[in-house]
């Protein structure tokens, strides 16, 4: 039960990214107009979306298959932590009480923040980690 | 490491419920509106049941975020969260509107977390014993 709740997260965080990744290759436009928004414009050039993009999806499916977990799992946490940390107003004020205004809320951001802590899971329970392909081909990972 | 990432993982969750439960309590036609949007049984559209089910869901969501009644708490978040993604498993399943939707019809991707937090919830049930920063297991509670 540990190890395939284990699993199952791993499947749904890394499909997340695999998803993200695919949106800034797919349609770059939309991916830049959120980071003219909500990232500063940081991350606006498309080719930097596209690198962005390729790189989300590898290490989503890596996530997936629970390959070279050492790197994995602390990357994944990384960018899913960034995420929340560009979205920071909408996290903790949901309902656009003191941050943000009403018409301007995102409940559905607030999402964002338990998909990061799960992703805090395989790192802190990585012994229970056992249906990943790391353990199956004895990697040190 | 382990107790402090299911605490976070269980106030998170619990106040995505309480953040549901208050939308529907402050304007249960909204509640009712996305009920008749994303065809839940017509019973639960009624304003009424929007403000009974508000109520409901922000009392699970604390009782989750304390750790309170366990055996009882996380399963119903577990069941809420699932019938939750069970309404919008079209936008889960077809992210990218590839085979499900009609042309004039678009998913949504933000739904798709909706789909990590049904799965943390099953990772907090099936990591109980871990989960020592609960109230349940600080009063030594059978639960």
């Amino acid at each position: 039960m540990k190890a395939f709740t284990l699993l199952l997260i791993r499947i749904s965080t890394g499909l997340l990214l695999v998803l993200w990744g695919v949106i800034k290759i797919g349609a770059p436009e939309n991916a830049i107009s959120v980071s003219e928004r909500y990232y500063s414009g940081l991350i606006s050039a498309e080719g930097i979306q596209t690198g962005l993009g390729g790189a989300e999806i590898a290490l989503g499916v890596l996530v997936c298959l629970g390959l070279f977990r050492k790197l994995t799992y602390p990357a994944q946490a990384i960018v899913l932590g960034l995420g929340v940390a560009f979205i920071w107003q909408h996290i903790l004020d949901p309902l656009g009480l003191w941050l943000v205004d009403e018409d301007s809320r995102r409940t559905l951001f607030f999402p964002s923040l338990c998909v990061f802590f799960a992703s805090l899971m395989p790192l802190a329970f990585k012994e229970y980690d056992s249906l990943s392909l790391d353990r199956k081909f004895g990697l040190s990972f | 490491m382990k107790a402090i990432t299911l605490l976070l993982l269980r106030i998170s969750t619990g106040v995505v419920l309480m953040l549901w439960g208050v939308f529907r309590i402050q304007s249960p036609e909204s509640g009712a509106g996305l009920g008749e949007r994303f065809g839940y049984p017509g019973f639960l559209s009624a304003e009424n049941m929007q403000m009974g089910i508000g109520v409901a869901e922000t009392a699970l969501g604390v009782a989750v975020i304390l750790g309170l009644l366990r055996k009882i708490s996380y399963p119903l978040q577990m069941i809420v969260l699932l019938v939750g993604a069970l309404l919008i498993w079209k936008h889960i399943a077809d992210p990218f509107g590839l085979f499900l939707f009609a042309e004039d019809e678009a998913p949504r991707r933000t739904f798709f977390p909706s789909l990590c937090l049904f799965v943390a919830t099953l990772v907090m049930m099936a990591f109980k014993e871990d989960d020592t920063l609960s109230v349940d297991h600080k009063l030594g509670l059978p639960f």
